[in-house]
C-alpha cells in the first residue's frame, strides 16, 4: 500500500525538519515548501494527502495559500491543516470553516498531539 | 460625539482594527479615544509615532481623563533618552519589537489594563516587513486575549494592502472601515 503524502510548507526550517522527522518516523512520505510559491508550483505536481500550512510567512500567507488552492480546480479538493502561533479570533474560525481547513495546529506543539491529529486526518 | 460605528465596534468586540481614511486619521482616533474613556478605567496607550509629550496634551485638549491612561512611548527614547515616568514607559524604537512586547505585557500585568490602543499598524509598517507586523499584531492579540484584555489596533486605509486585512481579520473580532 502506498504511503501517505504530507507536504509541510513553512518558512521556518527547523520546523520543517522537525515535522519532517516525526511524520516519516509514522511512516508518511514527506514533501516540504518554504513559502507560498513553492508550494503552489510543487502542488503542480504532487498531490499531497494533507498539506500542513503555516500561517505567516512571508510573501504569501497560509490564508492566501489556501484561497489559491480552493480556487485551482485541480487541486480545490485538498485538505488542508494550518499551523499557528497565534489563537484565531470567532471570525477567524468562519473563515477557516469557509476555506475548508481541516484543523489548525497551534505552536509550540506536542509532538504526539500533531501525529495524532495528522492520523485523524488521513488515517 | 462618537459615531456609531465606533461605539457598536468597541462595545461588542474584544479585539477590534480600525482602518481610517488617511484625512480623516487624527479626528476618528479621537473619536475612538473618547468613546474607550467613557467605557474604561484602565488603559494602555503604545504610541509609535506621537511622542508622550505631544500626545498628553493633545488628549488634555480633548478633554479626555489621562490618569486613565499608562502610555508606551515608541518614539521620545531615540532622540532624547528618557527613564520611566509613573504612566510612562519607553521603548527605544518602533523597530524594537521584541522589547515592545516585553514592555507591552510588562504594562498589561502591572496596572491590570482593560484595553490597549495601538497607534498604528499602518507606523509599523514603515519599519517592518508586512509578514513582521503581521507576526507581531497576532501574537499581540493573542497576547491581550490570553490576559482578558481587549485591544484597539490603527490602521491608514490608503497604503494599507487588502490581504493585511484578512489575514488580520482571521485574529480580530472585527475589522471596521470608517468613512
Amino acid at each position: 500500500m502506498a504511503k501517505k503524502k504530507i507536504m509541510i510548507v513553512d518558512d521556518e526550517e527547523s520546523l520543517i525538519e522537525l515535522v519532517k522527522a516525526l511524520l516519516e518516523g509514522e511512516n508518511y512520505e514527506v514533501i516540504t515548501a518554504m513559502d507560498g510559491e513553492e508550494c503552489l508550483e510543487k502542488l503542480k505536481t504532487e498531490k499531497p494527502d494533507l498539506i500542513l500550512l503555516d500561517m505567516m510567512m512571508p510573501g504569501m500567507s497560509g490564508r492566501e495559500v489556501c484561497e489559491r488552492v480552493r480556487a485551482d480546480p485541480k487541486i480545490k479538493n485538498l485538505k488542508i491543516a494550518f499551523i499557528t502561533v497565534a489563537k484565531f479570533s470567532e471570525v477567524g474560525k468562519d473563515v477557516l470553516k469557509r476555506m475548508n481547513v481541516l484543523d489548525y495546529i497551534t505552536k509550540p506543539f506536542d509532538n504526539k498531539d500533531l501525529i495524532r491529529r495528522v492520523k485523524k486526518l488521513v488515517g | 460625539m462618537a459615531r456609531i460605528d465606533i461605539k457598536e465596534g468597541i462595545k461588542n468586540n474584544k479585539i477590534v482594527v480600525f482602518v481610517i481614511p488617511n484625512k480623516e486619521y487624527a479626528a476618528r482616533l479621537e473619536e475612538i479615544i473618547t468613546a474607550l474613556s467613557k467605557v474604561y478605567k484602565s488603559m494602555c496607550y503604545v504610541s509609535l509615532n506621537k511622542p508622550y509629550n505631544v500626545l498628553i496634551n493633545k488628549l488634555k485638549k480633548s478633554k479626555i481623563d489621562t490618569e486613565k491612561f499608562f502610555f508606551i512611548d515608541c518614539i521620545t527614547e531615540s532622540v532624547e533618552g528618557n527613564a520611566a515616568k509613573d504612566h510612562v514607559f519607553y521603548v527605544y524604537s518602533p523597530r524594537a519589537l521584541t522589547e515592545l512586547s516585553i514592555m507591552i505585557k510588562k504594562v498589561l500585568d502591572k496596572a491590570k489594563i482593560e484595553i490597549t490602543i495601538f497607534d498604528s499598524l499602518s507606523t509599523l509598517l514603515i519599519y517592518e516587513e508586512i509578514v513582521n507586523v503581521i507576526r507581531f499584531t497576532q501574537s499581540l492579540m493573542t497576547t491581550l486575549r490570553t490576559r482578558g484584555s481587549g485591544g484597539i489596533f490603527t490602521c491608514l486605509k490608503e497604503g494599507i494592502s487588502e490581504d493585511l486585512i484578512k489575514d488580520l481579520n482571521m485574529f480580530a473580532d472585527k475589522v471596521i472601515t470608517l468613512d
